[in-house]
């Protein structure tokens, strides 16, 4: 199995992202809050405060880094976020410290502004040139370490020399760590112990910042080293959504390209199942499942594809079908077509287009009604790009949608749940919507390169309307019950809802019906159909107001008012319905009857070539056509 | 207190969505057999009320029948819409009145 790299520490896939904005924004405040802190009153005191809390923060960084803990997002963002605080309290302290007096304090600004200025060029342009992963945020976590040793200018040739050791001596002994940890299950908790140890070495080195500097940088350097060495990194190239690497796994049977931390696809090196659709678009997955089964994916012509990845999904492309991939990264498609790396584009799909630029502003040029199966493959990794989970998406896609079109969300996520917001979504455009959580993959499967996932299965709603009458016949029983009609309240339930109602749902979804067409035309008619129904609810309201209005009438329609009868209600139409009114109840009986036989044989359908059984003709064929009396000679077998 | 007016009222109200529904859907035969449907049920409620307000069980014996004779249509209308489906793939009420020939 491939594993993804372990060096990112939190990595910014999309600009306009749920992830991406809180990576950004709360950072942001705390450096600012920390400028505050540094430069008030209290500045000294924190700065020593921070001296001695973000070293076990930093060594805690760097274990979890190392053992690649990621699991409580919740407990690893604030540690991140406080790590960082702390030593900008520290940096900021020590600028604090060197303010020069009064007259000069204008330039010592304006300074500092040059700097912060050089800092968000190199971070934004330099640093995705010259780095191959997000490298710039350790560093400058190194770099802010190391500073008290240039404030306390103790950089003499053995402090520098001991530094160089430590991080030499850190680094080799955490990549042989978390070697030993990726290769060997069992001993995990004496290897874990073992890091602990080396963490607390680390910290033990905290007062020559020099050192300890070295040591941080160690841990990191030790764990990017293994992740690189666990892995044959094939290619490795950071853009501005990110870092994309192509990876092959130990065992040579894998290529995988993996985005930050999350894998997004991987393609065999056996020649055989080349072109088998791997990982979490497996053909037994959920999605593989509802392609192979759902109508309007086997009959799909146009397939549109958000998020192109390694291209697996190409592997379901047939011959007479177009397929269109939606991506916003040009270097994703590049490697996707690179056939070094992966061959799903080239092999499975070489009409299909690659749409280069962001998914909506594409979709939005293409025609109406377009697609008639839209995959979504863009929310796996720690960014979701929020944009295209909005309403206004929605309405979006349901435009380029085909009448009988079918929306397909893979939502598998290591840390959000989609699944709210979309049945949110699908409730919202009337639609409906349905998941699977296939989560269980058997180790054997995984090592076929099956993952788990999580897809999201939305189409057109046509049957609401059956529903709401369901409910209406439901009303209506339930007033025939308060009213004492108890036999036809329940006779109302059981041959409407229970027999009528499921007929209607049967042909509704046996009938593959084109819904929007049938709706077209629908406001053409509604004035004169308001004004025809509102003229007949006026006269009827009318004729029963006219009969409020004559108390006496309305007294003698209504009798008594709802009595009491002597004999319960079923009782009472039974004596009446099987006396009186028999030949009625008979009548009836043989109109459900004629009604049987109607539909029995109106739908009955005579194919040719269908074997039946005839039971009559069976019986009647006479023994001699039947059964033959041959002589066989001996030794000469049947002719 | 609710007096039969109130029925009739519910009743009237039912069977105009009854009427409006077959007036504003021209095309989908499946929404205009569940209209007819919501008319007979409209009538049906119409007969109990009067039944059991007047004290006379013979109106709950026919709203019987009402929904036998529905039931009846509701089955031999969806399987004509069957054939007619299966031999024309669409069920739109402009193309069913070409069966005039």
């Amino acid at each position: 199995m491939i594993r993804t790299p372990v060096c990112d520490l939190l990595d910014i896939e999309h600009p306009i992202a749920l992830g991406g904005l809180f990576v950004m924004l709360v950072p942001l405040a705390i450096y600012l809050v920390t400028f505050v802190v540094a430069f008030s009153g209290a500045g000294p005191r924190s700065g020593a405060w921070a001296a001695r809390i973000s070293p076990i923060l930093l060594v805690t960084l760097g274990g979890c880094i190392v053992s690649q803990t990621r699991a409580p997002l919740t407990l690893i963002i604030p540690i991140h976020l406080a790590a960082f605080g702390l030593l900008a309290v520290q940096c900021h302290v020590a600028l604090a410290d060197d303010r020069p007096p009064a007259s000069h304090l204008t330039e010592f600004y304006f300074l500092i502004s040059v700097g912060g200025m050089l800092g968000g060029l190199f971070n934004t342009l330099v640093a995705p040139v010259i780095f191959r992963s997000v490298s710039e945020y350790p560093l400058a976590l190194v770099l802010a370490c190391a500073l008290g040793s240039v404030a306390a200018s103790v950089s003499t040739r053995r402090a520098i020399v001991g530094a160089l050791v430590s991080f030499a001596a850190v680094a080799g002994l955490t990549a042989a760590a978390s070697f030993a940890l990726q290769q060997t299950g069992a001993g995990r908790a004496i290897v874990l112990a073992a890091l602990g140890g080396l963490s607390i070495v680390v910290f033990a080195q905290r007062r020559q910042p020099l050192r300890f500097a070295a040591s941080v940088a160690g841990l990191f350097v030790g764990g990017a080293l293994l992740s690189d060495a666990a892995q044959p990194l094939l290619h490795a190239e950071r853009t501005f959504f990110g870092v994309h690497r192509v990876v092959q796994d130990n065992n040579n049977e894998f290529h995988g390209l993996a985005h930050g931390t999350t894998l997004h696809g991987m393609q065999s090196l056996d020649p055989d199942r080349r072109h088998e659709p791997l990982t979490y678009f497996h053909r037994t997955g959920p999605f593989g499942q509802a392609f192979a089964t759902l109508p309007a994916a086997t009959a799909a012509r146009e397939v549109a594809v958000i998020g192109l990845g390694a291209g697996t999904l190409a592997t379901y492309a047939s011959n007479p079908q177009h397929w269109t991939f939606y991506e916003i990264d040009p270097e994703v498609e590049r490697i996707a077509r690179n056939p070094r790396y992966f061959t799903f584009l080239r092999d499975c799909a070489p009409q299909a287009r690659v749409m280069l630029g962001d998914a909506r502003i594409s979709l939005a040029r293409q025609p109406d009604g377009l697609h008639d199966v839209m995959i979504f493959d863009a929310f796996n990794s720690d960014a979701v790009p929020v944009h295209l989970l909005t309403r206004e998406a929605f309405d979006l896609y349901l435009r380029k949608l085909s009448p009988r079109g079918v929306l397909a969300f893979h939502i598998s996520n290591r840390y959000f749940d989609l699944r709210p917001v979309l049945s949110r979504l699908a409730r919202d455009a009337q639609m409906v919507a349905y998941f699977e959580f296939a989560t269980l993959v058997s180790p054997a499967e995984q090592l076929q390169g099956k993952e788990a996932s999580v897809w999201v299965i939305m189409a057109r709603n046509p049957v609401h309307s059956v529903l709401w009458l369901i409910v209406a016949f439901f009303n209506a029983a339930g007033l025939m019950l308060l009213v004492g009609a108890e036999f036809i309240a329940m006779l109302l339930v059981i041959v409407y809802v229970g027999a009528v109602a499921v007929l209607f749902l049967f042909v509704v979804m046996m009938l593959d019906i084109n819904l929007t067409k049938l709706r077209e035309g629908f406001l053409e008619y509604l004035p004169v159909g308001v004004m025809i129904g509102a003229a007949l609810l006026a006269e009827i309201l009318f004729a029963l107001g006219v009969l409020w209005g004559k108390s006496d009438t309305m007294a003698a329609l209504s009798g008594a008012g709802p009595h009491i009868a002597a004999v319960d209600n079923t009782r009472a139409i039974g004596r009446v319905l099987y006396t009186q009114y028999f030949y009625l109840f008979q009548v009836a009986g043989v109109v459900l009857l004629v009604a049987m036989i109607g539909a029995i044989v109106l739908t009955l359908r005579r194919r040719p070539g269908v074997r039946r059984q005839r039971i009559a003709e069976q019986l009647y064929r006479p023994k001699d056509q039947v059964v033959t009396t041959v002589k066989v000679p001996t030794g000469g077998g049947v002719s | 207190m609710i007096g039969l007016g109130h029925y009739l009222g519910l009743a009237a109200v039912l069977f105009t969505f009854g009427i409006l529904g077959i007036f504003l859907n021209r095309k989908n035969v499946i929404v205009i057999l569940m209209c007819v449907e919501l008319m007979l049920l409209a009538v049906n409620i119409n007969l109990v009320a009067f039944s059991v307000f007047q004290g006379n069980i013979v109106g709950q014996v026919f709203a019987m029948l009402v929904l036998t004779v529905a039931a009846a249509e509701a089955a031999i209308g969806l399987a004509i819409l069957v054939v007619f489906f299966r031999n024309r793939g669409s069920i739109e009420v402009e193309d069913i009145s070409a069966m005039k020939g």
